[in-house]
């Protein structure tokens, strides 16, 4: 349960470039806050989308866009209590997938609150951090630490996993441990990970 | 020894953490000790993070729509009918 907030500041000092200064930090914080997609202070900060998630994820700051009901035009803080889907800003379809995404999530065990906050951002827009979206994230725990890394999903992805979960009647999550599984048992994660391999060439006679 | 499980010293777990409108739900993937080792040496040899050789799994499997396949190796309405 310990997240590893020492990340924070003097931490990342050691050896490299310092990206991560506690200014940057809290400018990701209000970048986050103003609505601004994970790409986009990706870019201002000047690092990678996937350095920023993987450091914001190890922080405990959530990329994750704050909620914006567009059916009432109003800034609204989420509330555990509220089980509305809004499907703010898609199609129809998109909204069911969040509804159905939102079914599966509610299946699920140990429920905790976290807080979204204000505006929108136009582009980006099939990132799962968007508003009322759902992200996924893979924890792991060893030896009383815990590390949290975002999985890269977008909400089609998010969708997908979704609908398959329904249909097999499980959790979202029981299906990734399956899929994880299910690779790992027929040892095929060199082929998912490296489908097209360029060295299979055959040597030349 | 506080910090190390009770029933298995020093074993790591591995979850999925997902976040829908404000709440936050936890599900523990079943995996044994043998297969996050085998993810952990994997993504030593890639330089890449375990939560992220998971997230590159799971889309990779998303991208080249092997959902299927991987949930259900082994069809049994392939059985052909006897002559």
């Amino acid at each position: 349960m310990t997240q590893i907030t020492e990340l924070a500041t003097p931490a990342l000092t050691r050896g490299r470039q310092v990206k991560f200064t506690p200014e940057r930090i809290q400018q990701i914080k209000n970048l986050v806050e103003r609505g601004t997609c994970r790409e986009e202070i990706a870019e201002l900060i000047g690092v990678t989308v996937g350095s920023l998630q993987v450091t914001c994820s190890r922080l405990g700051i959530s990329l994750r866009r704050p909620a914006f009901n567009k059916t009432i035009g109003v800034l609204r803080r989420d509330d555990a209590r509220f089980s509305r889907v809004s499907a703010p800003g898609s199609s129809a379809s998109a909204g069911a997938l969040l509804h159905l995404t939102k079914e599966a999530l509610e299946r699920n065990s140990r429920p905790a609150l976290v807080k979204p906050e204000a505006a929108p951002c136009q582009e980006c827009g099939n990132r799962a951090n968007e508003a009322a979206a759902a992200s996924f994230a893979v924890q792991m725990q060893y030896r009383g630490e815990e590390r949290t890394t975002e999985l890269p999903l977008t909400q089609d992805m998010i969708g997908r996993l979704a609908f398959e979960a329904a249909f097999r009647n499980v959790q979202i999550g029981e299906l990734i441990g399956e899929l994880i599984v299910g690779l790992l048992k027929e040892d095929r994660l060199q082929t998912i990970l490296a489908p097209k391999e360029p060295d299979e060439g055959k040597m030349a006679p | 020894m506080a910090g190390q499980r009770s029933s298995e010293a020093g074993a790591a777990t591995i979850a999925i953490r997902m976040r829908y409108r404000g709440e936050e739900r936890t599900t523990e993937l079943p995996l044994t000790q043998d297969m996050i080792g085998r993810l952990a040496l994997e993504a030593a040899f890639r330089n890449v993070q375990i939560g992220e050789l998971i997230g590159e799994l799971i889309v990779g499997l998303l991208k080249e729509d092997l959902l299927q396949t991987t949930l259900a190796p082994k069809e049994p309405e392939e059985d052909k009918m006897p002559p």
